[in-house]
């Protein structure tokens, strides 16, 4: 209990400092805003424009289709606020040897490592997609049983991801410029925006089980959608222990592996 | 002649620090490109019932030869970026350019050029791969001649693009985000995922005036041999070169200006 206590005050520091500094470019906040705003717009509008020539996707309307993008979108902004500045300073401190400081405090280096820097400017993204999946599930007249089940079903969708990002910035260990690494996450992002259908058997195969990135938005959803079809959350649930321990057991391998730039 | 000398010797430079990381190189320039690709070719494959069938004018086979000329051109014309430009300024590095008989311009532009030769040839091998697997038909050689004049304009644009928001580092922390909307903002409204013909009509009238449908839409066209609109992309990228280099040279006075680094 007292450490958990001490991690959360620990946390507490990051998201001032990073509150603090995010403020202090205030151009900057304002820039990362519209980012997110345009990727949002940009990914509703292209399924406007395909379904004024398309009645279905697969299975799916135009209201499903929305949903699942805005269920995706609100994994990004998560991830935005929580992790995703992390992997790329992770990519600077290999090289530049600042992973160093991170090794030697009385911390599991996880925390240091992954979640020192937040993107508040995210949480306006995130509160801008959360109020347009409400808008959409009223839409699709989700059930209160749906509506009870979202957030957990983005718990667990936000846990594979971040399981399964963390493993592949672990690469980092094994390169000598890890920015190629950050590239591989978010071309892994680009492909679980749309739906594991829209891919051949051999891909969404390999796609869902050896790198199970389709599971993040694609299984809750199908979920969502059918109810018969549970298997998926099970899948999910397994996908992320399997990640849990794969991201458990490279990282023992990157901290033999990890040499000091000063050293 | 010495100048040229200067050139090609930055040229050459810049080709050995393109292919010392080759893995990050392919990471950074070749896969994005590649899986975007794979995500369009997915998704309308998905989308046509069979390969008779007309969306909007086009069948599958077109579609898919749609975006296969639409990955030429984002590995020939779309793919540089002006990472190392913004990090020139933001940590001070650029005072060496301003005592080097070679300027920053010339540094970053030789860069460019030597860039754009390997994704020329990288260009011209998924060419060679993509048609003989028949997903896409070569033009007429005057056609193809035209069509790489043309996309070889819009890298000049696109490098201009990056440039200026490089130069941004005089004043932002961070100028990757100018670099990430301008992304977004072509990859959509450029026809790269739909076709600039899929869109509303009053879209498509506001987007003529725009540089954006030059980018994409009007390249891809113009390898599968439809000259269309040649006069008025050729008008619009050239009018949009002429004005990104009038901005970049007020931004770099003005932002010159600003500019202090450690030792000054």
């Amino acid at each position: 209990m007292k450490t958990v206590i001490s991690y959360l005050n620990i946390y507490k520091n990051f998201i001032s400092c990073s509150l603090t500094e995010e403020l202090s470019f205030r151009l900057n906040f304002v820039l990362l805003l519209f980012v997110d705003i345009i990727f949002t717009l940009s990914a509703l509008g292209t399924t406007f424009i395909l379904f004024d020539h398309v009645p279905t996707l697969g299975n799916w309307n135009r209201d499903q289709l929305q949903f699942f993008l805005v269920f995706m979108l609100i994994i990004d902004d998560f991830q935005g606020l929580v992790l995703s500045s992390n992997f790329w300073m992770l990519s600077r401190d290999l090289k530049e040897g600042n992973l160093d400081f991170t090794f030697l405090k009385p911390v599991h280096s996880f925390l240091p490592m992954f979640f020192r820097n937040l993107r508040p400017s995210s949480l306006v993204a995130l509160i801008i997609d959360i109020t347009l999946l409400i808008y959409f599930a009223q839409e699709l007249s989700l059930s209160l049983l749906d509506y009870i089940a979202l957030p957990f079903l983005l718990i667990l969708s936000i846990s594979l991801r971040f399981m399964i990002e963390m493993s592949i910035a672990l690469l980092m260990f094994w390169t000598t410029e890890g920015a190629g690494i950050n590239f591989i996450r978010l071309q892994m992002q680009s492909l679980s925006r749309w739906p594991d259908f829209i891919y051949k058997s051999f891909a969404r195969r390999i796609l869902t089980t050896i790198i199970p990135i389709l599971l993040v938005g694609s299984g809750p959803l199908h979920f969502i959608f059918d109810h018969s079809k549970w298997h998926y959350i099970l899948w999910l649930i397994v996908a992320i222990l399997v990640f849990a321990t794969i991201l458990n057991f490279s990282w023992e391998k990157a901290r033999i592996r990890y040499e000091s730039a000063s050293s | 002649m010495n100048n040229l000398k200067k050139w090609l010797e930055t040229v050459r430079i810049g080709w050995s620090m393109v292919t010392a990381y080759r893995l990050n190189f392919i990471l950074l320039i070749i896969g994005p490109a590649l899986v975007f690709y794979f995500i369009k070719v997915s998704l309308w494959s998905s989308i046509y019932q069979n390969d008779t069938e007309l969306i909007n004018g086009y069948n599958l086979s077109q579609m898919l030869e749609y975006h296969a000329w639409a990955l030429i051109v984002v590995l020939m014309a779309q793919s540089s970026n002006g990472v190392n430009l913004g990090e020139d300024i933001r940590y001070g590095r650029m005072s060496k350019y301003l005592i080097y008989p070679f300027n920053f311009w010339e540094f970053h532009t030789a860069n460019f050029i030597s860039f754009q030769s390997i994704q020329f040839i990288i260009s011209i091998f998924t060419l060679f791969i993509l048609s003989q697997i028949d997903l896409l038909s070569l033009p007429s050689f005057s056609h193809l001649m035209i069509a790489f004049a043309y996309t070889s304009l819009v890298g000049i644009f696109w490098f201009s693009v990056q440039y200026t928001t490089g130069l941004l580092a005089f004043w932002l922390e961070e100028t990757w985000t100018m670099r990430v909307m301008f992304q977004l903002l072509v990859n959509f409204l450029s026809g790269a995922i739909i076709p600039i013909s899929f869109f509303p009509i009053w879209s498509q009238d506001i987007l003529k005036y725009t540089p954006f449908p030059s980018l994409t839409f009007t390249p891809v066209n113009l390898f599968m041999g439809n000259l269309q609109g040649l006069e008025q992309g050729l008008l619009t990228i050239t009018i949009s070169i002429l004005a990104m280099f009038a901005i970049n040279t007020f931004i770099w006075r003005r932002g010159l200006r600003l500019f202090t680094a450690a030792g000054m």
